[in-house]
């Protein structure tokens, strides 16, 4: 069956109607998950900006606001588990001190937000956008019976289900794409409703009919020929196309591999129409600072900045795992975000766009109270989340978990992370969070009203 | 439909190694497969020396603390070893002892390591990893300087149970804490092994439900008792081998072999390309080749010659960064192989090879030479020679046409600028189909 590169622009979930479809033991089947118990309301009522009310104004007033093309969510992984004690800090507790003698950031260095807690030093940028009303730090972001490996963990929140352990479970964002394709055509004839920045699909897009394609570079994602036999090219192109196209001889694999090529192939070519004009504003550092995370942000900035209809980004940032000599590290990572974040919203809000990108932070775990032998910490619990957007209400959601009454050395959460993922979903792109992360969990009203 | 003999040494020198190269694919057809099966596992007895004098050769020019140079050293070992078993199994420890120099910032030691796995590839699982515990790099890895008597990091300790030997469920967090102890004051100073004894807790310990005044060694041997350890390393080895999802059946009795061989990874392997599920087409083409198998399969195949360190590039863009595998886990294989834009990786790196007409150049390969001298001289038989050579004839007759249709506008009999173009065009599409993709 021969199909014309148009037709590639519009493929996205329609690969399974044409017979080409994920290996059986990748799709999980339904998309809608088990209820859930609900969190113990104590932890709610203590914790969290109570919102239905808000919630419900919110969600009738912006209908238009959630339209493919408008909301976009950006979402940062920290990977390795980012050391939240020492992002938003706790330097009006002494324990604090106490715990970690030398590696607590001294009080008149700490950049308060709201005289208990403040950010890193090297977050300077953040606190002016905080100061704008534009950053929501929640507080105390974690799950019940915390697994302090990363891999687990990092399923754990890549996929909001801890009940499924082994791999079992399919993605949270890719649940979500899936059951809002279900009722809109918008989103089902996207070309791009959602790109991961980077080379590897992670587990939070997994088991979707919905193509995410994975960018590592504009200019790498795209399929070269012989430049020195430049005039067959197209023929090239062409047969390519038609021999991933063509049914599979072996089975589940090779389907998979098809159905990659053929995103790719299409995919890249969307790209390259739209972006290719669009110069960014911003200052992402240069070629020999060797920061893939800001590199990634500029791409999702010239995304966004031509106009491209993509709903939601992933991008991811590493290194975050620091038993040992952490000072160094973490404080490099923190400038790496706040630097590159910066020239982010220097682009958005030359395109106009502050108010539509919500940029949300997470990462697997945070880390243990106390200090390590090796100026160090180790693999945590709670930790704290940024939201970061010119369309929300700013401030310090939730409280700071104790530094004393603690789990085995490690803080206690006071807010589910499904609860953070159910108040995006509902609040910022309207959609039904039940479908995803399941009932119960509280809302965080962060929308500016 | 059964395979073929040609298949099955195809499938076998896949799987044991990168791919055979035209006269190794020739040879293997020829023997049965307990023959072909002891001719890999038996490897110490296949003479390198042509391995050894590339690596003298190429080895003088590299940097020995370049990391880079010591990827492209082990690229070069990859490619042009009389043993794929051998360095097969060193990815296969590699990545399963998964060690990242992006943080030990070592490339000496890194090299350390990889000599480690290359010598004791088939040793008892024991050996190993008490070797690998004492290892620099892995030290330095894990913090291993770190953990300390009354400040004990659980970094190695963590890892060792949760996957070098037992896996998620099968130890405990109070396991990991004790465990942590006993490996108190395993140092590495000065790039060597060395037991800090100052450091070093040596009270009563309880591991999976064995006291004592427990050390490192001690743990490792209670570790790998445990009925979780055979099967775990079992699953492993299958997984890399045969296939992702091993019957029950087949896991059970891979593990018997590892206790009734006391560990012995090489009765284990032997076992496992012995099994029917390995000569069972079900398994056969069922894997998704790695970027090493992808990369120096392609090289092998077609003869590609000058190699470069432009071999250790591809290989990271394509995702599998030699010595720097993305976590601790090792890298994900299988589909998570080609997404979208390792899909590109893999046609750009063909394409940029097999764009290389100057002979003298690095990664020179000549097509229409082969072709030629395979008495391939149009589209037609170009077309059926690569396919033969690249898929196992895997293609439907519709792909199979396309091609040749695509190749068919050319006189491939020729020596001229078309000819050589169409023919390196043709060679690309084949290596960039998703047929080719399969292992």
């Amino acid at each position: 069956m021969t199909v014309s590169r148009r037709d590639f622009l519009k493929r996205g979930a329609i690969m399974s109607a044409i017979g080409i479809g994920a290996p059986t033991f990748l799709v999980k089947g339904a998309a809608a998950l088990q209820g859930r118990d609900a969190i113990s309301s104590a932890h709610a009522a203590a914790a969290v900006n109570s919102g239905a009310a808000a919630a419900q104004a919110a969600g009738q007033q912006a209908v238009s606001d959630h339209a493919i093309g408008k909301r976009i969510l950006v979402v940062v992984q920290f990977t390795g588990g980012n050391d939240g004690l020492n992002t938003v800090i706790p330097y009006s507790d002494p324990a604090f001190y106490q715990a970690r003698s030398t590696l607590a950031v001294p009080q008149t260095q700490v950049l308060d937000l709201d005289g208990k807690v403040g950010l890193s030093p090297n977050l300077r940028n953040l606190k002016r956008l905080y100061q704008g009303g534009n950053v929501a730090v929640i507080q105390g972001v974690g799950y019940p019976n915390p697994n302090r490996s990363h891999f687990r963990s990092m399923e754990i929140w890549q996929t909001a289900a801890p009940e499924k352990a082994g791999g079992t479970a399919s993605g949270w964002l890719g649940r979500y794409l899936d059951a809002s394709a279900a009722d809109d055509q918008a989103a089902r004839d996207a070309a791009f409703r959602a790109a991961n920045i980077g080379s590897q699909l992670p587990r939070t897009f997994w088991d979707s009919t919905t193509l995410v394609p994975s960018i590592a570079s504009l200019n790498s994602y795209a399929f070269q020929t012989d430049t020195r036999y430049a005039k067959d090219q197209s023929a090239q192109l062409d047969v390519i196309e038609q021999i991933c196209d063509a049914a599979s001889q072996h089975g589940e694999y090779e389907d998979y591999i098809r159905r990659a090529a053929l995103d790719a192939l299409g995919s890249s070519a969307t790209l390259k129409k739209i972006v290719s004009n669009y110069q960014v504003k911003g200052d992402y550092g240069t070629a020999a600072a060797k920061n893939p995370f800001s590199d990634g942000l500029k791409m999702v900035a010239q995304m966004i900045g031509s106009g491209l209809e993509t709903q939601i980004y992933y991008i991811t940032s590493g290194g975050f795992d620091t038993h040992a000599n952490e000072k160094t590290v973490h404080d490099l990572l923190m400038k790496n975000f706040d630097d590159a974040v910066n020239a982010f919203f220097t682009d958005l809000e030359a395109a106009g766009r502050t108010d539509d990108v919500l940029l949300m932070t997470f990462s697997e775990f945070g880390r243990r109270v106390k200090e390590n032998g090796s100026g160090g910490t180790d693999h945590g619990t709670a930790l704290p989340m940024f939201l970061i957007s010119g369309g929300i209400r700013g401030g310090v959601y939730g409280n700071h978990p104790s530094l004393t009454d603690l789990d085995n050395g490690d803080l206690k959460f006071n807010i589910d992370f499904r609860a953070v993922y159910g108040s995006v979903l509902r609040n910022w792109l309207g959609a039904d969070p039940s479908l995803v992360v399941g009932d119960g969990y509280p809302n965080l009203a962060f929308l500016k009203s | 439909m059964a395979l073929t003999r040609q298949q099955v040494a195809a499938h076998l020198l896949r799987r044991v190694g990168f791919g055979g190269n035209p006269s190794e694919l020739a040879d293997f057809a020829t023997f049965d497969h307990t023959t072909a099966v002891d001719r890999l596992l038996n490897y110490q007895d296949a003479d390198n020396s042509a391995l050894d004098a590339i690596l003298a050769r190429e080895g003088a020019a590299l940097d020995p603390a370049k990391i880079q140079d010591v990827q492209y050293y082990w690229l070069l070992r990859m490619i042009y070893t009389n043993r794929p078993l051998e360095e097969k199994m060193t990815l296969f420890w590699h990545n399963h002892f998964a060690t990242g120099y992006d943080k030990v910032k070592d490339a000496v030691a890194m090299q350390r390591q990889n000599n480690l796995f290359r010598q004791h590839a088939l040793d008892n699982f024991d050996v190993i990893v008490k070797a690998v515990a004492r290892d620099p790099a892995m030290l330095r890895w894990l913090d291993s300087n770190t953990n300390r008597k009354g400040s004990p990091n659980e970094n190695w300790a963590r890892e060792l149970f949760e996957l070098f030997t037992l896996g998620i469920g099968n130890y405990s967090e109070q396991d990991v804490k004790e465990s942590a102890r006993a490996f108190t004051g395993w140092f590495e100073r000065m790039g060597a092994f060395y037991f800090n004894k100052a450091q070093h807790d040596g009270g009563n310990k309880t591991v999976l439900g064995q006291s004592g005044t427990l050390n490192g060694d001690d743990v490792i041997d209670i570790a790998l008792r445990q009925p979780a350890a055979g099967r775990f390393l079992a699953h492993k080895l299958i997984t890399f081998f045969v296939t992702d999802q091993p019957s029950e059946g087949f896991v059970s009795s891979i593990s018997k072999v590892y206790f009734d061989s006391q560990y012995s990874v090489r009765a284990m392997v032997q076992a496992i390309l012995s099994s029917d599920e390995f000569q069972s087409e079900a398994n056969y083409r069922a894997q998704v080749k790695s970027p090493a198998d992808y990369l120096v399969g392609m090289v092998k195949s077609l003869g590609v010659s000058n190699p470069n360190k432009m071999l250790a590039i591809a290989m990271r863009q394509m995702g599998m960064d030699l010595y720097n595998p993305p976590s601790v886990k090792g890298w994900d294989w299988g589909t998570d192989w080609v997404s979208t834009n390792t899909y590109f990786a893999r046609a750009n790196i063909a394409n940029s090879i097999l764009s290389q007409r100057d002979k003298g150049k690095p990664l020179y390969t000549d097509i229409l030479g082969l072709l030629h001298n395979n008495n391939a001289s149009n589209g037609g038989d170009a077309t059926n020679y690569l396919l033969g050579l690249l898929t196992d004839d895997n293609v439907s007759d519709g792909v199979r046409q396309k091609l040749r249709d695509y190749a068919s506008n050319v006189d491939l009999s020729q020596t001229n600028a078309d000819a050589d173009g169409k023919a390196r065009g043709l060679t690309h599409l084949v290596v960039a189909s998703p047929a080719y993709q399969l292992n």
